[in-house]
């Protein structure tokens, strides 16, 4: 009973649920029909065991009311008892064996389909934080939900059949006793809408503010605030916001804590328990007149208890499923989502040129108007859901990348290219285009002089080597780490590997590693695993691009988390191995960075700003220029030019 | 997430603990006490009503068919029986209506006094904690989940309590109305106890297969993120790693349903026997001996025959219940164990009511040294400076050297291991603990912005409230923004100062880029007057023109307060008065930049490297890099 005060369900147009559980059901069956077999025998065996055990004790009741030989009686009993030895195997064998292992199989069919497909899902969906937090964070949950669904449906099906075949014994009984069920579950049902509708409005005011509780726990609980916590009176004004939203709460509480209190206290309770007295009234007269046994009275109390329980656990499946089905949308929306992006065929020749031709950039969301409402309707739901005990850090929106302005360049093979300027200024979301992670708005790039859309997506990205600021050690081998994932364990791979962890400058930290290129790296998956610092991490993934003969590598501010000496070092031998390995072929490099220290360099820096390439040429011939980028070279290198140095 | 992680890591493999009966019952006592205190209504009603709910159950169920029987067994009066149905019928509804008001209406707000209560005190231990206790992996598995279950936990005590009450009503309510129609009949009821130990095995077998599974799911659940995460999408695609990951996946499923197979079949055989004997042996079994009562011996009226045919399921329903109940009340236990733990702490680092106010002055560190919990070497090792009032300071060298550890105990965020901290002669913990940290304006670089306004994020306080101070205080946010350059930023803002920082509060509030952020958290250096002024480095995220004029601002704001800078820019050391280089939790050198260099010790060795593209000609440079 308590329940009732804290049933909270959302409300979706019938319709949509329907159409979403069939096809979820549709999508179960095409992956592993076995399961929705046996889910539908079980669900049929268990609508046959309720059936059955009311019938029995009808009959058991039936046979006390009219004959006094205990063997008379007590063959129903034997009866239900042998019913149960039989039917309790198939039913706990199907329960605890054959189901675990079917939805086990089932999840991990599912989850590989999905992993396939993020895979190919175009990068820019990562980009995007509504597609992020709404569709594949919140996709872990759809194996769950397709479970439900099935379990669900079975279950109302084995609720209305069980139920049907117990009214129809009460009305056997006696057809007033059945009018008065049917209207109870009519008015509960009312009740229950009504009351879901109470709760949707009520939870819209109140989501925002269980928010705000949550975000103050997690200020206190989570080690990032700890230290300003301490050293600031911000505490104070935290547990002072709390106490408001807990005033606020309060007020919504009461206000609607009324209505509730009428719907459920007034509406539900005379329905229900109007019911059940009716019901007994009725059988008190019907024996009085002699129309009824006191066996037949007691089947019918005790069918009728049966009943009311069965008919709570319909309603219960009932209420379930359009909770259900908002993830089910959201996780065929996944599915069929297209990609914006579309490889061409044309096979990939080898690096002459890249050239920019008026490319401007802004960036769009790559989801439609449908995708992105029913996004913002499931992140209300799952805050709902999830409730108040959850640490998990959202993401809040990142900025939208500053937008590229008719840039237009040519890079030619051999060239060492810096991109330079301000964070925001473009230079990241410049590389992206450069990898086909995203299309221009306008103008076109071209590889070799052809427009880089009418190139094999793949096999043009597999021209590219990058190291992003951002990159991930994987739990795997450190030899897979560099080569990826399953490579072939040939002595000529491992040549490369080893070469490629040499140009990188990790060979001194290999040699202590007792495994070499197989010893597992962190300790997500294997205790023995070994943590990298952040700089011998970094050295790992800079590795991954000198491991294959790439035509163009992309380095994208790398040496970021080093220490002066070892970003100094890591620069020497960067250029170097690009150079070197590449039987005499020149590698093309670009390097990204705010530090002008690490690019002077280069053969020709872009200096870009506000989405805008303002200057370029090479170092001196920029100083020489006396524009911005001399202005922000000279503000960088003014503190170690006061310094003053002895002669090396 | 990554503490989350650990959590997940330790629980499994671990042995449910067993705590002795007497600290069950304090610990369920003591958080009994605490709701109590915070709403000692609530707990009074709630038991009533729920008892009252047994009551109105037993009597409107077993009972009333038992009268019904018995009534018109000997031939009594439809009416009277009809009008006792709709008594009943009245009390039914009044008591599930109070129920209702109680739920939607009192519940709600009672429990909300009692969370904040259990909040209020958690939050004030948590901040009185020391901040190791938060770098301590043991620390968040137990206390981070002790406060996240404390009010889920606290419901539930209370619920167990209203359910124990309840249940034992209705169990002594069922069995004496079996007893009176005959004894025997209880014995059928107290089969389940006998096959207690089924269920125990039962359990066994299910945690062992649990953990089985845990380090598979794990597993599972790292190539998921492998799949999901943006921070992974980039190199997934480029490495080819998904296919060794879905590889990997595909042997965990096999693993799983070879573990599922292995358990399955023991988990099953034994829950049939379970419910066998419930369903068959106590159930079945006791209607057939009341039919044999009945129609046999004699003993047993048709109308009792009756009655328990229909209530026996239910005795030993409760009694399940009420067991299963009872248990639950031991994992409670378990976690106020932990919660207690976290409250009753001593915090090692505590504030000094006798304390003087700190207020500024030289601080001399002596012999510093600092050991973490649990790690085998120091991290410092005896390290001495002293910071005079409006000294400029530079505290550099390589990550992890040491630095940033020296900070936290310099603002006694850490107890030293060794050694000490004073301010103009009197040690640290002589001081007011909140006085000390006062003293100091530290912005690290791991900041944070909070879901404030932007004044209230830069002055760490409320804004006063009267009108005269109120005045000021804006004025001295508006200053500090502009000494950081944020103020153009702040003015675009649609309430400008007043502006809610974050999207946690609002949904209209103002998301900041990295460097706008770091703007606002050095703008708390401007709004402060806190004698010492530490900086951790705190400018990577700027560009160098907004660093440069940033520093420039910083300097000469900070002209008459001591400032410590600490960065691994050397460029930031040239104009300090004292430099001082880590290295490995000792300072190897210091004295001003140009001694340093005269030295030609590791410090000018470090500032040559960083210095040469700058200073070489772009030709040499080129040469010389790739040689």
């Amino acid at each position: 009973m308590n329940t009732v005060a804290k049933i909270r369900k959302p409300r979706r147009r019938a319709r949509t649920v329907l159409v979403y559980d069939a096809k979820i059901l549709a999508k179960v069956w095409r992956l592993l029909p076995s399961y929705i077999i046996f889910l539908a025998l079980w669900s049929l065996m268990w609508a046959g065991i309720d059936t059955a055990a009311v019938y029995f004790r009808n009959a058991m009741f039936n046979a006390l009311d009219t004959s006094d030989r205990f063997m008379d009686v007590a063959v129903f009993i034997f009866a239900l008892a042998l019913f149960y030895l039989v039917v309790f195997v198939p039913d706990h064998i199907y329960g605890l064996i054959l189901n675990p292992i079917l939805e086990n199989k089932l999840r991990y069919r599912m989850h590989a389909e999905l992993y396939r497909k993020a895979q190919k899902m175009d990068l820019a969906c990562y980009d995007d934080p509504d597609f992020y937090n709404q569709f594949v964070w919140a996709m872990r949950e759809s194996d769950n939900r397709a479970i439900a669904v099935v379990r669900a449906l079975w279950n109302i099906v084995n609720r209305i059949i069980s139920a049907t075949a117990i009214s129809a014994l009460l009305l056997t009984i006696n057809v007033w006793m059945g009018i008065l069920m049917m209207t109870g579950v009519v008015i509960t049902l009312v009740v229950d809408y009504f009351g879901s509708r109470l709760w949707v409005k009520v939870m819209e005011k109140m989501n925002p503010l269980w928010r705000r509780e949550s975000y103050i726990t997690r200020v206190f609980n989570l080690s990032d605030y700890a230290k300003e916590m301490r050293t600031s009176d911000v505490g104070d004004m935290m547990t002072r916001d709390c106490e408001d939203t807990v005033q606020e709460l309060n007020r919504l509480d009461l206000k609607y804590g009324k209505w509730f209190t009428l719907l459920y206290g007034v509406g539900f309770n005379l329905a229900r328990r109007g019911t059940y007295y009716a019901t007994i009234l009725i059988m008190v007269f019907e024996l009085s007149a002699g129309r009824v046994g006191l066996g037949g009275f007691a089947a019918a109390v005790a069918s009728l208890w049966m009943l009311q329980s069965i008919m709570m656990n319909l309603a219960e499946s009932l209420m379930e499923l359009p909770k259900h089905a908002l993830y089910v949308e959201k996780y065929f929306k996944f599915l069929e989502h297209e990609n914006h992006l579309v490889s061409g065929t044309e096979p990939v020749p080898a690096f002459e040129s890249l050239t920019f031709e008026n490319v401007s950039f802004t960036y769009r969301s790559v989801f439609t108007d449908a995708e992105m409402a029913l996004a913002a309707e499931i992140k209300e739901f799952e805050k709902r859901e999830r409730g108040k005990t959850d640490t998990e850090e959202e993401k809040s929106p990142e900025e939208r990348p500053t937008v590229l302005k008719n840039v237009s360049f040519t890079i030619r093979k051999g060239e060492k290219t810096a991109i330079v300027g301000y964070n925001g200024a473009g230079k990241t979301t410049l590389i992206k285009l450069v990898m086909r992670l995203y299309d221009p708005t306008e103008g076109r790039i071209l590889y070799n002089g052809r427009d880089i859309r009418e190139y094999d997506l793949r096999a043009y990205r597999d021209r590219i080597g990058a190291v992003f600021q951002d990159y991930r050690i994987f739990a795997a081998t450190l030899g897979e780490n560099v080569m990826g994932g399953g490579y072939e364990r040939t002595d000529e791979n491992e040549s490369r590997i080893r070469e490629a962890l040499d140009s990188a400058t990790f060979t001194d930290r290999l040699s202590t590693m007792e495994k070499g290129l197989e010893t597992p790296l962190t300790r997500e998956i294997d205790k023995e695993g070994v943590n990298l610092s952040g700089g011998e991490a970094q050295k790992v993934a800079i590795a991954r691009v000198f491991v294959r003969p790439y035509d163009l590598i992309i380095m994208d501010e790398p040496s970021s988390a080093l220490d002066p000496v070892a970003e100094y070092q890591l620069n020497h031998s960067i250029l170097n191995a690009a150079d070197s390995r590449d039987c005499g072929r020149e590698a093309t490099v670009i390097f990204i960075s705010h530090r002008l220290s690490t690019t002077r360099f280069a053969d020709r820096i872009f200096l870009f700003a506000n989405g805008e390439l303002c200057e370029q040429g090479s170092h001196d011939e920029l100083v020489a220029m006396e524009g911005k980028y001399a202005e922000m070279f000279r503000m960088q290198a003014e503190k170690y030019q006061q310094g003053d140095i002895p002669d090396a | 997430m990554s503490t989350k992680k650990k959590n997940k890591r330790k629980n499994d493999g671990k042995k449910p603990e067993k705590l002795p009966l007497r600290r069950v019952l304090q610990n369920n006592l003591f958080m009994l006490g605490m709701i109590r205190r915070a709403a000692p209504a609530y707990i009074f009603i709630d038991v009533i009503l729920d008892l009252l709910w047994s009551v109105i159950e037993f009597f409107s169920g077993s009972f009333l068919l038992k009268v019904v029987v018995d009534h018109l067994g000997e031939g009594g009066d439809p009416v009277t029986l009809a009008w006792f149905i709709l008594g009943m019928f009245a009390i039914h509804i009044t008591v599930f209506f109070a129920q209702q008001a109680f739920w939607q209406i009192y519940a709600p707000i009672s429990q909300r006094k009692l969370y904040m209560a259990i909040r209020i005190a958690l939050y004030t231990q948590m901040q009185a904690v020391e901040l190791s206790c938060y770098e301590d992996p043991a620390y968040y598995e137990k206390y981070v989940k002790a406060m996240n279950e404390a009010e889920d936990r606290a419901f539930n005590v209370l619920w167990s309590l209203e359910r124990l009450f309840g249940q034992v009503f209705s169990l002594i309510a069922n069995a004496l109305l079996l007893w009176s129609i005959d004894p025997i009949l209880m014995l059928f009821a107290l089969i389940p106890f006998g096959v207690g130990f089924i269920r125990k095995k039962r359990n066994k077998i299910a945690f062992k297969e649990n953990e089985d599974i845990q380090k598979l799911a794990w597993k599972a659940n790292y190539i998921q993120r492998g799949f999901y995460l943006q921070d992974y999408a980039k190199e997934m695609r480029l490495t080819g790693m998904s296919d060794k990951l879905l590889h990997d996946l595909d042997e965990t499923t096999v693993e799983i349903e070879r573990i599922k197979r292995r358990y399955g079949i023991r988990t099953a055989a034994l829950d049939y026997t379970a419910r066998i004997s419930h369903e068959v042996v106590t159930v079945l079994g006791a209607c057939l001996y009341a039919v044999y009562a009945t129609l046999v011996q004699g003993s047993i009226g048709v109308g009792d025959c009756i009655v328990v045919l229909n209530s026996v399921g239910s005795v030993s329903g409760y009694l399940q219940g009420l067991v299963t109940n009872l248990v639950s009340f031991h994992e409670h236990a378990l976690y106020i164990q932990n919660l207690r733990a976290f409250l009753d702490y001593e915090p090692a680092i505590k504030e000094n009511p006798e304390g003087v106010a700190a207020n500024g002055g030289e601080i001399v560190v002596e012999n510093l040294r600092y050991r973490y919990a649990g790690a085998e070497t120091d991290t410092l090792h005896g390290v001495s400076l002293r910071i005079a009032p409006g000294e400029k300071i530079a505290l550099v060298g390589q990550n992890g050297s040491g630095k940033s550890t020296f900070v936290k105990l310099l603002l006694h965020l850490y107890e030293p291991s060794e050694g000490s901290i004073t301010l103009e002669g009197v040690p640290m913990d002589h001081h007011t603990l909140a006085s000390w940290r006062k003293s100091f304006r530290p912005v690290f670089q791991d900041y944070s912005i909070f879901a404030l306004s932007v004044a209230e994020n830069i002055l760490m306080r409320p804004l006063r409230k009267d009108p005269e101070g109120e005045a000021a205080d804006r004025a001295l946010v508006e200053n500090a923004l502009r000494q950081s350059g944020a103020f153009e930023r702040v003015l675009k803002m649609p309430h400008g100062m007043d502006t809610m920082l974050t999207r946690e509060f609002d949904d209209k509030g103002e998301v900041l880029s990295g460097g706008e952020a770091q703007k606002i958290a050095l703008s708390r250096v401007f709004a402060s007057d806190a004698p010492v002024v530490i900086l951790d480095e705190p400018t990577s995220a700027l560009d160098p023109v907004a660093e440069y004029r940033l520093f420039e601002n910083m300097m000469q704001a900070c002209a008459d307060r001591a400032v410590v800078f600490i960065s691994h820019r050397l460029s930031s050391a040239v104009p300090a008065d004292r430099v001082y280089l880590f290295e490995d939790g000792r300072i190897v050198e210091s004295g001003t930049h140009k001694e340093l260099m005269e030295r030609g010790g590791h410090y000018a060795d470090m500032f040559r490297k960083q210095a040469e593209s700058y200073r070489a000609t772009d030709a040499e440079t080129r040469e010389e890099v790739r040689a």
